[in-house]
């Protein structure tokens, strides 16, 4: 499977670099032959290539997670948490509170356990984006079957109308216009949990905020 | 053509890629002389005057930078650079492994084989000018070639 990654990784790249390499070539070589209305067209010719190659990319990512062996550790999942942000943080404004409760520790699967936290909090940090005063809140309650953590952001939540599409792949609750991504973060997010054992959900006021939760079953 | 006078040597049986890391690379330096070959059973035959190259060149003079695609038809890439490196008249020539995948499990098995840098082909297009571009400042300007 791992061979099919990359060799699907492999062949759908190499024709989107052409598509670009050769439009780049073209609005090169040709320039003074288009005029304004051309450009705009190999423009967007351009940004739906690399548009693909990052479906393609995600996709692929998708995948592997879904496959790989999950290697249990104990997590000090404070810590985990505070480099996770410490990261987010070097490139987004400061102007976010972050209230961090401490959190218990876990026993998981390092390296996709720390894919979970990372599309969360992105996700918190991308859709309070627009907010004045963005406020992440992130804890965990321990109660006793089981372990749930939680990530809340006061951004534009969602219609919990539409919930069911939430987790699914390359599905999305916004405009690309309004909020870039390409709908891949929570399928991660969902498949990984999954495979732990675990659940994930969400709940939403619109224009609000949202909290996304998930939760591991204790081990014994 | 002299094919004793070649500073790059492409490896690539993409003919449009090779197209346009032709372009980047040429217009880096205007006096590049850079030969592009498609499959890896030919490469060997220049890198070694064997075959169609016998008699035409001299392993005396080396190209300076070798870009190896990996996944090639019939020989791939990482089979030539293990006949490059594993040959002491060849293997002190700098190689760059191209490849367009990050998922590429070989990456530390090129590494082994002695490869000089193992670089993606992103898909943007100014990131792969920028990367062949950088390639080309560090490789052929900045790099001091062997010997």
């Amino acid at each position: 499977m791992e061979a099919f990654s990359y060799s699907v990784s492999h062949d759908l790249r190499a024709p989107l670099r052409g598509i670009i390499g050769f439009t780049n070539i073209l609005e090169e070589d040709y320039g003074s032959k288009l005029d304004d209305e051309a450009r705009r067209i190999t423009s967007i010719i351009k940004k739906n290539t690399s548009r693909m190659g990052q479906l393609v990319d995600d996709l692929l990512t998708f995948s592997r997670m879904g496959r790989q062996e999950l290697i249990k550790t104990n997590i000090n999942s404070d810590k985990l948490v505070a480099e996770i942000i410490e990261e987010v943080r070097s490139h987004t404004n400061e102007s976010i509170i972050w209230q961090v409760h401490p959190l218990s520790a876990m026993t998981a699967d390092l390296n996709t356990i720390r894919q979970v936290w990372v599309n969360l909090i992105s996700n918190a940090v991308k859709y309070s984006g627009k907010k004045e005063n963005p406020v992440i809140e992130i804890g965990s309650v321990d109660n006793g079957a089981s372990l749930t953590f939680f990530v809340r952001d006061n951004g534009v939540g969602f219609d919990e109308k539409y919930k069911a599409k939430l987790f699914k792949v390359f599905q999305r609750l916004h405009g690309t216009e309004e909020f870039e991504g390409t709908g891949i973060g929570l399928a991660i997010v969902d498949k990984i949990i999954a495979k732990h054992g675990g659940k994930v959900w969400a709940e939403a006021s619109k224009g609000h905020g949202a909290v996304f939760y998930f939760s591991l079953p204790t081990e014994q | 053509m002299d094919y004793n006078a070649i500073n790059v040597l492409l490896v690539e049986d993409n003919l449009d890629e090779a197209e346009l890391a032709m372009r980047q690379l040429k217009k880096n330096r205007m006096n590049t002389r850079l030969l592009h070959i498609k499959d890896g059973e030919e490469a060997l035959d220049f890198i070694f005057a064997t075959g169609k190259y016998d008699g035409l060149r001299d392993l005396q003079h080396s190209p300076d930078l070798i870009l190896l695609d990996i996944q090639m038809p019939k020989l791939n890439g990482i089979e030539v650079l293990e006949k490059i490196k594993g040959d002491e008249r060849t293997r002190s020539i700098p190689v760059v492994v191209l490849t367009s995948s990050n998922q590429n499990p070989n990456v530390q098995r090129c590494y082994e084989l002695g490869a000089n840098s193992y670089i993606v082909k992103p898909i943007g297009i100014e990131n792969y000018t920028e990367a062949l571009k950088r390639l080309g400042i560090y490789w052929q300007i900045l790099n001091i070639p062997p010997g």
